[in-house]
């Protein structure tokens, strides 16, 4: 069975996985993301490896975004689980990314 | 004439009968204006015109600018005199307004037309667009930076001090149909640079690197709040900088920057002077 990230994030709360908050644009520019926060303006650059992971979190599985971190910045398995996990709980916090059950905002 | 082009997008308002003579006096300026400029793999943009009466005691173009907010991908504008709904993706919008004013109908067109254009590969920028030697400039910058008295002081033709449309493929640069300096000024024009103004005792210019250059322009592009437009404009601004090159120039107005801005991008004047292709035929006539 193939699961998204999100899943993996927190099994027992949704079988949905994440999508990007009505509020955010984003783009890939020369390989560091740019967010762009509608509500205020606000443009947040994601650093390379966060940048990585967010690309690839809406349209890729869990295991595919792990192979790739590994993969691309030579990191163990454990560490690309566990960055993997700060950052998209850090980006739910922070409301960039919704668990796809959550209602719109914009 | 309801059917004529704004920025090169297409837009059609219907019913033609409801379309009032002030409303009428106000879109014959695009449609001459821009008529050439037609693009013929577009859609138009369909405006659907509807009457309601103002508020009691407001004017049909006054109490103040309109609120423009997104919703699902609809871009709402709300003013004491009109309320207007816009669907960019499928290109129709609907507006109610006092039919005293064209004003409604302007503000509608204009942020129908920006919330299309990111649509269509080009970007509303909330910048001065000035023609050097043929080359279309872009000169942006915060309130006070020095559009205005950038365009006042130019003797180059001026698109616009206001708000002029960029897009990247091919890089082309022409003003919105709003705020235009001139009507003679439409066409489009190659682009050549984006140019971010910046006070300064001496002249200089500097090249910004892709990070900075898209962040600065995303903050002079004109589009409502909507993330749908805004990752389409992201994308067009990812294109345009990466094809057009993006600077800071740092001036002052007691030192015209043309000649200096012209030798920095290579784009001085070098057309060799032609001889009047008459003079030969003086001694012919009779």
């Amino acid at each position: 069975m193939t699961r998204t990230y999100a899943k993996a994030v927190d099994e027992s709360e949704s079988r949905a996985g994440l999508r990007v908050d009505p509020r955010i644009a984003w783009q890939r520019i020369e390989g560091q993301v740019v967010l762009l926060d509608l509500s205020d303006g606000t443009a947040i650059g994601l650093n390379p490896a966060a940048s990585h992971i967010w690309a690839m979190l809406e349209d890729h599985e869990e295991e595919a975004v792990v192979a790739s971190v590994i993969e691309t910045f030579e990191v163990s398995t454990e560490t690309a689980r566990a960055d993997i996990r700060r950052f998209v709980e850090d980006c739910l916090d922070s409301s960039y990314l919704l668990r796809s059950d959550a209602e719109d905002r914009e | 004439m309801t059917a004529f082009t704004v920025a090169g997008v297409p837009v059609e308002v219907l019913p033609t009968g409801r379309v009032t003579d002030l409303e009428s006096v106000s879109l014959s300026g695009f449609a001459e204006n821009e008529s050439a400029h037609t693009r013929d793999d577009l859609e138009p943009f369909l405006l659907h015109l509807e009457e309601r009466t103002s508020e009691h005691g407001t004017q049909p173009d006054g109490n103040g600018p309109a609120l423009v907010t997104a919703d699902n991908g609809l871009i709402r504008v709300r003013h004491s005199a009109f309320e207007a709904e816009i669907d960019p993706i499928r290109g129709c919008g609907r507006l109610q307004r006092d039919p005293r004013s064209e004003f409604p109908l302007r503000v509608t067109l204009r942020v129908a037309v920006c919330s299309r254009l990111p649509l269509v590969s080009r970007v509303p920028l909330h910048a001065a667009g000035v023609v050097v030697n043929n080359n279309g400039l872009v000169f942006f910058g915060p309130s006070g930076a020095g559009k205005t008295t950038l365009s006042r002081l130019s003797p180059k033709p001026v698109l616009s001090d206001e708000l002029v449309v960029a897009g990247a493929s091919p890089p082309e640069l022409s003003n919105a149909g709003f705020f235009a300096s001139s009507p003679t000024t439409t066409r489009r024009h190659h682009l050549r640079a984006l140019i971010e103004l910046d006070k300064g005792a001496q002249f200089s210019m500097i090249r910004l690197g892709s990070q900075e250059a898209f962040r600065r322009l995303l903050s002079v592009t004109m589009i409502p709040a909507s993330s749908v437009l805004w990752n389409a404009s992201m994308r067009v601004i990812s294109d345009l900088i990466h094809e057009v090159p993006v600077y800071r120039m740092a001036w002052t107005p007691s030192k015209p920057p043309w000649e200096l801005i012209a030798s920095e991008l290579d784009i001085a004047d070098t057309r060799p002077i032609v001889a009047d292709p008459t003079r030969h035929m003086k001694g012919l006539r009779h």
